[in-house]
């Protein structure tokens, strides 16, 4: 049986890594070909990522809400105040439509940017309450690169280039920052005392009667050793994002991992951070692994075409 | 080849390919947009972050970064009716136009008189507890969290950081 590898399909830079250095590397990488099939899936689940966010948030509750105890955020601090109900009500449906008009690939460049603008005003809006919220910061980071992407792009596409290749991994090099950022002020705040000292414990039973599992919180939370290890996780996920979501191979372990732990948090403690698995899962699934119309994959074993 | 596993280009690389070759003008503009964007945005994230600075959505993502420990401080609000009695506001009872008052509330107490009174005068107007009050006052408050679950917090102090006249 005669089986034919895509050359130019190897859509994550692997061939045109072997460069010089780690830098180096990382630059050949970053700029390596890729395909428009992983572009457009990755657009598409940002997307719906996009539409849910807009859609199930309650914009509407901020309407109303005095100057006083309006504390704006930099990009929505030219407003005087929380604009009305209508307003919101307007920006939310307008975001939500455009979310799953660039999903299905309708105008993707505008529609996909409009989505981004809606959810970005809302979610500043909603910041704006004396507390950096960030719930759905990490969406609109990771689809910052995505606004410069090519309409042409669709799954199924099998067309390679740079420009398809570098804007899911600028993608995923910022969920990796941001990550890793967030490790970095663990331990710059706290040091090892994060997860060595009973710190989880009392974020548990401060946060437990928020959670929708207060008991099982309680319980977690006076444990021996367990809350330790959920901290050690944590942080460990966080600092070591940018090597897990470098390392392909390992890329849909740390979709696993985002889950279980954001999935927990909201569990445990109340706190929505949905958007941050919908955006890992989106930047680090293997896309070109997954079956197109024609039943193949990118960058894997083809069928064999016919020969001369 | 039969039985063997060949590397051979299904379609020509020409066909495929939708931008040009490295070193042409379209593939040199792409490449540069590409380092700017990727290394701007990641790098912009570290150095704010390590600077400490949130301008939203470009966060220093502090997120549960403080150790915790048994004491936690919380913001009390109570309204003073005119006989000196105390009622207490259900602050994690408000709608969310109001914003979040635990948040807002330490803040107040480098605000200027004016602030404070504009804020409080929300708080108490949106639980509607303002008819018969004449001044609001703010208790800083802190507890030993109770690990048991029917068993309040154990309140080791409680002070007034400020309070304002109602008019």
């Amino acid at each position: 049986m005669t089986a034919i590898r895509d050359e130019a399909a190897d859509t994550d830079g692997r061939e045109t890594s072997r460069a010089r250095g780690p830098l180096a590397r990382l630059d050949a990488r970053l700029l390596a070909p890729g395909s428009a099939h992983r572009l457009a899936c990755v657009r598409t689940v940002l997307a719906i990522a996009l539409a849910v966010r807009i859609g199930i948030g309650a914009w509407t509750d901020l309407a109303g809400r005095p100057d006083a105890v309006f504390a704006p955020v930099l990009i929505v601090s030219w407003l005087p105040g929380v604009p009305p109900a209508g307003v919101l009500v307007a920006v939310q449906v307008v975001g939500m439509v455009a979310a799953l008009l660039a999903a299905t690939r309708t105008r993707p460049r505008a529609t996909f940017a409009i989505a981004w603008m809606a959810l970005l005003f809302l979610g500043a809006l909603h910041g704006s309450a004396g507390k950096i919220m960030h719930n759905e910061v990490l969406l609109l980071l990771a689809c910052a690169p995505v606004l410069l992407a090519a309409a042409s792009a669709r799954i199924g596409d099998r067309r390679t280039s740079i420009a398809y290749g570098w804007i899911p991994r600028a993608s995923l090099a910022v969920v990796g920052s941001v990550y890793f950022l967030a490790g970095l002020q663990k331990v710059i705040h706290s040091g090892p005392i994060w997860f060595l000292g009973d710190n989880m414990s009392w974020v548990l039973y401060q946060g437990a009667d928020a959670g929708s599992l207060p008991a099982a919180a309680r319980w977690i939370a006076g444990a021996p050793i367990l809350p330790n290890l959920f901290a050690l996780g944590a942080i460990g996920l966080e600092l070591l994002a940018p090597v897990i979501l470098y390392v392909r191979r390992t890329r849909p372990l740390y979709v696993l991992a985002a889950l279980g732990m954001h999935g927990s948090i909201t569990i445990l403690l109340g706190l929505d951070y949905t958007a941050w698995v919908l955006v890992v899962a989106a930047v680090a699934l293997p896309w070109d692994r997954v079956p197109r119309r024609s039943g193949t994959r990118i960058g894997s074993m083809e069928p064999a075409a016919p020969q001369p | 080849m039969l039985g063997g596993l060949v590397t051979v280009r299904a379609t020509p690389r020409s066909a495929r390919r939708a931008h040009p070759e490295p070193g042409e003008p379209d593939a040199r503009r792409t490449t540069r947009l590409a380092r700017t964007v990727t290394y701007g945005l990641c790098g912009g994230l570290l150095l704010l972050g390590i600077a400490q600075v949130e301008i939203w959505p470009l966060s220093a993502f502090r997120l549960f970064s403080g150790v915790r420990g048994p004491e936690a401080t919380s913001w009390q609000v109570v309204v003073v009716d005119s006989d000196g009695s105390e009622r207490l506001l259900d602050l994690a009872g408000m709608p969310d136009r109001v914003g979040l008052p635990h948040h807002l509330l330490p803040r107040l107490v480098d605000a200027s008189p004016a602030v404070r009174e504009e804020v409080l005068e929300t708080y108490v107007e949106a639980a509607g507890a303002g008819t018969s009050a004449v001044r609001v006052r703010v208790y800083r408050v802190v507890s030993r969290t109770s690990t048991e679950p029917d068993v309040a917090n154990i309140q080791l102090s409680r002070h007034v950081a400020y309070e304002v006249g109602l008019p």
